[in-house]
């Protein structure tokens, strides 16, 4: 079965799409530091900051609805930011905003937003890249960029056999469907938890067996990885377009 | 030299299963063996003696005149072991990466491990694959990429552990071509429960209850 909650729109044809994934990785960070080190009070630079992302999402063809309903992700972060609003922060209370016993000051207001707009701006460019980049490539990208190989390989095997749990879940899931058609709802999360336990010790052994495998093949403990990546003109050129553009947005406005 | 010589090997698993009860074999350099036997019997333990992922516990496995124990590196690199399920065999992102796993870990530069790639992929008939997912191949595909995985280190001698398991009649046509073409340049090992297989190789071998029971030259002796 094909599962598509990675790698839907990574291979579309686009400028973004096409480049080095080490210039995406390095522009995605560069843009999160700006944001993050941006003070909330200036409300058209954050504007600015979100046009570059959309024009970045038009010029990639992602669906923006695919983005925005992906970009909700950080919904229950900021919610539990808002419960604890009305503790937070001394200084003048925000008129209207006052609930009941607990009142809202303006620097708490100020908080919440902070949270919300740079939250939101951070995951927006974030989806960007994994949306645009096949998740091989992305792996490469950071193993170049000299993330520890460790990482890179738990982050492979996850993506190889992420859908091979799913299906494998899936399948158990049926056959206790096709058994059990009407069960209540203690029952159902009983055998929920029996299927969690079989599914850990198959991927155990399926552990096991790969293991054997790699050793088969040569495999001492070391990690080598081998991945080709070319840095093309328009990568530099994009990476120094993007950059002075935020360099603009922090001088200029 | 023989490329396998094995003399009453015994294996018990951790568990207290015994596997192996006293295995004799010998294979010769170029020549293809076949082990027929029932689930359970212990052909997978003896096959994964065959490139020291299990050590014997007695008797002993030579493997083209080298001692498994001593030489455990030489013989992985000379010995291709084919797992059952290409799930297991295939732990990389992509079929590139895959297939350049062993030839990686053998140290050889980039420019060889491409060529190799490419080599092997044309020769199980799966060109311009390299770039492809794991996970989105076909299951006769990843059957092939399977083989692959393992040609790429050059062995001299193929290890199958069940080759046409779960493949369809069709699939499983096209597959025993691949192997048939396989063992006109290398020394094989099968084992399994598909008799098919025995029209494949020189020699098929009963085996049952952990040993060798005797040599079979046509399917109705095994019945008898």
């Amino acid at each position: 079965m094909k599962h598509h909650f990675l790698d839907q729109y990574s291979n579309l044809r686009s400028p973004v799409h096409a480049l080095d994934p080490r210039v995406k990785i390095i522009t995605l960070f560069s843009f999160l530091f700006f944001v993050i080190f941006t003070p909330i009070t200036q409300a058209p630079k954050f504007a600015l900051y979100g046009a570059l992302v959309f024009s970045t999402i038009l010029i990639s063809r992602i669906p923006l609805e695919f983005v925005l309903k992906r970009s909700l992700v950080i919904v229950p972060f900021v919610l539990l930011v808002a419960i604890g609003l009305p503790f937070l922060g001394s200084g003048d209370a925000a008129g209207s905003y006052n609930i009941s016993i607990f009142r809202i000051t303006h620097s708490a207001l100020l908080i919440f937003l902070n949270v919300l707009v740079k939250s939101w701006l951070c995951v927006l460019s974030m989806i960007v890249l994994t949306a645009t980049t096949p998740f091989p490539k992305l792996l490469n990208g950071f193993q170049r960029l000299k993330l520890p190989k460790i990482f890179i390989m738990i982050l492979s095997f996850m993506y190889r056999f992420i859908f091979i749990f799913i299906d494998e879940f899936g399948r158990m899931h049926r056959a206790r469907d096709a058994r059990a058609p009407s069960l209540g709802r203690i029952q159902h999360i009983k055998i929920v938890g029996c299927m969690i336990g079989t599914l850990f010790v198959r991927s155990y052994e399926r552990g096991e067996r790969v293991y054997t495998a790699m050793r088969s093949r040569g495999f001492n403990g070391e990690i080598k990885l081998t991945r080709e990546l070319e840095f093309k003109r328009f990568d530099a050129f994009f990476f120094a377009s993007f950059f002075s553009l935020l360099i603009l947005i922090l001088v200029v406005v | 030299m023989k490329a396998i010589e094995i003399k009453n090997l015994h294996y018990t698993y951790p568990d207290g299963t015994t596997a192996l009860r006293g295995v004799n074999l010998d294979v010769e350099r170029g020549g293809s063996i076949c082990l027929i036997g029932p689930n359970g019997s212990g052909k997978s333990t003896l096959l994964l003696h065959l490139n020291g992922i299990l050590q014997p516990q007695r008797g002993h496995v030579r493997v083209l005149g080298m001692n498994l124990r001593k030489k455990t590196k030489e013989v992985r690199s000379k010995v291709g072991l084919v797992f059952q399920n290409p799930d297991d065999q295939m732990f990389m992102p992509t079929v590139f990466e895959d297939v350049a796993f062993g030839p990686v870990n053998m140290g050889l530069s980039e420019w060889e491990v491409k060529r190799k790639v490419k080599k092997v992929l044309k020769a199980v008939g799966l060109e311009r694959f390299e770039n492809r997912s794991s996970h989105h191949l076909s299951y006769g595909e990843k059957k092939r990429v399977a083989i692959a995985t393992v040609l790429s280190m050059e062995p001299e001698i193929l290890v199958l552990d069940e080759p046409t398991l779960a493949l369809d009649p069709w699939l499983k046509k096209e597959f025993m071509k691949l192997l048939k073409e396989l063992k006109r340049t290398h020394t094989m090992v099968m084992a399994g429960h598909d008799l098919d297989l025995m029209k494949l190789c020189d020699r098929t071998y009963l085996f049952n209850d952990g040993k060798i029971v005797k040599e079979v030259g046509k399917k109705s002796e095994l019945f008898k």
